[in-house]
């Protein structure tokens, strides 16, 4: 996105630098000392040396960069409005005026938020994927950078709507020297409309998400539907959205899920799924259709019962292979959502806590394909006024702190050091 | 409504890879959990001081401890890993020919994750004659893969033939596939790869293939030996080569491992 300035870099004070070129400047004074002029004594002690000097000057970059990240912006930001085309009227809250100009396939709107660097959002004239949309933008500008550390992910909804974060660190040639930045990248929706909004300055966090709170509109969800952030190890990676339609004895149960995981210290990875599941009251499931893009490359699945038998067929890929079939189950595979929150609710209404395991086939992705018995065990488990109930698989473990409403407002799942939390979001 | 697939997916969390992480580091210490000084530029800013404050989460790589006086090299080295739960225990690197186990018909044969008898990589995995070496099969993987990135999630080796693009995940499978397609019996495995260069020194969570020739031998087309000094501890070999790889569990035991200790052998 060209339209994007690389300036933030030089926002930064020169004392950074030394942050960024400590690792340079230990190399040198290795490689400017040689076993001929010191004795190894005098080496080792002058390498310490200089590796404590390294390390005051790490630290008091480190210091300063922490503090500029923590700063926010004391301006007053107004609410203006403004038109991105004939069929888009938005507003954000800005410092000052809101320029808005025409690229290809989308509009930038730019505006103030009362620091050096103005907020560029782009409002696409196409829908894009909330997490691929963070990635193809962070891939974009990584073209100019040096070097780039992801520094924290952030997923949220306000009104309904949900939004994806990135915080991004980065090194840039500027004109000779390496200057450090840092630029936040945030992917909502708004209406129907996909939009990036990227602020190239380090730190205003809190401002940033104060400028966008208007362009959110007011999103509709009925009483059944929910919206949960997901976390790892606290940090917020994504969102998921439930949602549920019901006409005649047929239930579409709609999950959207986007996701912004770190790989290694620079490498984002995107997934954007929507899972579409058609079931009957009782929960016979009739088609699960999964549509995912990993990347920007996008799979489509779709299992399908045909009508009256316990033939169910599936089409789609699978590690990025066609993969398809026809399996014969030997009972209704049950759609997963109704079944385990039934479960569920019959273990909360139980006094003892014992429910029988729940059993239940499901669809294999095996070669060829079948279905497997999966087996559910219950355990239940009082904390103060809550009831968690734990869910034991063969595969997993889920901690899950169910709602009144037969949907979990929590759920947990502990892999080693890894905690996922699922958490349901009260619309904000 | 179901827990969504990326956490159910141990190779997106582990697949740090040691093809593109080379630059973490470590120095002795005294048996205090690594605090990394001098860790280069910007990860010695982000990474390491800001991100465990700040937000993001590091998944694949593991923390490093190297007890005074630390080794020469990796190969005098002993390794320990200490668990989450607080407990620990020794684990041995991956030695070529150590492991006598004879390879099975699966280890010649293509499967759905080894996919050699899939077009584009069906007609073209048989090198020529005089290319038919391990060496060689390594290299031609190695720059097969032109793109070295974490942008694939986890793909069979007819994909990453096609792409060309990957990480260890995908060095690993395309050359187990030039290897079984040129006769020679090869498998996957996952677990740690322990990198050294200079006095840096990083744990990544990492996949690698293993031939057979009198015992199974290392063939890291990700990380080759003449790139760093390099070990491996192996966690799994990989036997579920299905379209349901990704379900084995016991491939969370990785994420079971908070630090790996390291120690000069007497």
């Amino acid at each position: 996105m060209s339209g994007v300035r690389r300036m933030g870099a030089s926002a930064l004070g020169s004392s950074l630098v030394v942050v960024f070129c400590a690792s340079c400047a230990t190399t040198n004074a290795q490689q400017n000392r040689s076993s001929d002029e010191l004795s190894r004594e005098s080496e080792a002690a002058a390498r310490a040396e200089g590796s404590r000097a390294t390390r005051e000057q790490q630290e008091r970059g480190v210091a300063a960069l922490r503090a500029l990240l923590a700063r926010e912006s004391s301006a007053t930001l107004s609410e203006r409005s403004f038109e991105a085309g004939e069929d888009f009227r938005g507003s954000v809250a800005s410092a000052g005026d809101v320029t808005v100009s025409r690229i290809e396939g989308a509009y930038t709107v730019r505006f103030s938020i009362g620091t050096t660097q103005p907020v560029d959002c782009f409002v696409f004239d196409r829908p894009a994927d909330l997490a691929n949309a963070i990635r193809t933008m962070y891939e974009r500008l990584r073209r100019d950078f040096v070097r780039s550390a992801i520094l924290s992910t952030d997923a949220g909804f306000v009104s309904n709507n949900p939004f994806v974060e990135a915080s991004v660190l980065y090194t840039v040639n500027a004109g000779g020297r390496i200057a450090p930045g840092s630029v936040k990248i945030r992917s909502l929706t708004s209406g129907e409309r996909s939009v990036v909004c990227v602020h190239d300055e380090p730190g205003y966090r809190a401002t940033f998400h104060r400028a966008l709170t208007p362009l959110f509109r007011n999103g509709t969800r009925s009483a059944r539907d929910a919206n949960y952030v997901a976390s790892l190890n606290d940090h917020n990676v994504g969102v998921m959205m439930l949602r549920f339609r019901e006409e005649g004895e047929v239930t579409t149960e709609v999950t959207l899920d986007s996701m912004l995981l770190t790989r290694g210290e620079a490498d984002l990875t995107s997934i954007d799924k929507a899972t579409i599941e058609q079931y009957s009251r009782a929960g016979a499931l009739a088609s699960q259709r999964e549509v995912e893009n990993e990347n920007s490359t996008v799979s489509d699945n779709q299992w399908e019962r045909e009508a009256s038998t316990l033939r169910y067929s599936f089409a789609g890929t699978h590690l990025g292979r066609p993969l398809r079939g026809v399996v014969t189950a030997h009972e209704e595979l049950r759609a997963g959502t109704p079944t385990v929150a039934a479960f569920a609710r019959r273990a909360l209404s139980s006094a003892s806590g014992s429910v029988a395991p729940l059993e239940y086939e499901r669809f294999n992705h095996s070669n060829p394909l079948t279905v497997r018995r999966d087996r559910i065990e219950l355990d239940r488990r009082e904390d103060g006024t809550r009831v968690w109930l734990n869910l034991v698989s063969a595969q997993r473990t889920l901690r899950v702190l169910m709602n009144a409403d037969g949907l979990p407002d929590e759920i947990q799942m502990q892999v080693g050091r890894v905690m996922l939390r699922m958490r349901r979001s009260a619309s904000q | 409504m179901s827990v969504p697939r990326a956490y159910a997916l141990t190779f997106v969390v582990i697949a740090g890879c040691a093809a593109t992480q080379r630059s973490a580091d470590t120095h002795a210490t005294q048996g205090r959990p690594e605090q990394r000084p001098e860790r280069s530029a910007l990860v010695a800013a982000s990474a390491v001081e800001l991100q465990g404050t700040i937000g993001v989460v590091s998944l694949s790589e593991v923390a490093i401890e190297i007890v005074s006086p630390a080794p020469t090299s990796l190969s005098n080295a002993r390794f320990e890993i200490v668990r989450t739960d607080g407990t620990s225990s020794p684990i041995e690197p991956v030695r070529d020919g150590e492991d006598q186990t004879a390879p099975s018909a699966q280890h010649r044969a293509t499967s759905f994750v080894v996919d050699y008898d899939q077009e584009p990589l069906r007609s073209r995995c048989e090198s020529p004659a005089n290319q038919r070496t391990v060496e060689a099969l390594s290299r031609r993987t190695e720059q097969w893969i032109t793109r070295k990135n974490m942008a694939v999630g986890f793909v069979t080796a007819s994909v990453v033939f096609e792409r060309r693009e990957g990480d260890c995940t995908e060095h690993a499978v395309l050359a187990a596939a030039f290897l079984r397609c040129n006769g020679i019996p090869a498998r996957l495995a996952s677990g740690y790869a322990i990198v050294r260069e200079g006095n840096v020194v990083a744990a990544v969570g990492h996949m690698w293939t293993e031939q057979y020739d009198r015992g199974w031998r290392v063939v890291d087309a990700a990380l080759p030996s003449r790139a760093a000094d390099a070990v491996r501890l192996r966690f799994a070999t990989i036997e579920r080569e299905g379209p349901d790889i990704n379900d084995d569990r016991r491939l969370d035991e990785l994420l079971n491992v908070t630090r790996i200790r390291i120690r000069a052998r007497p």
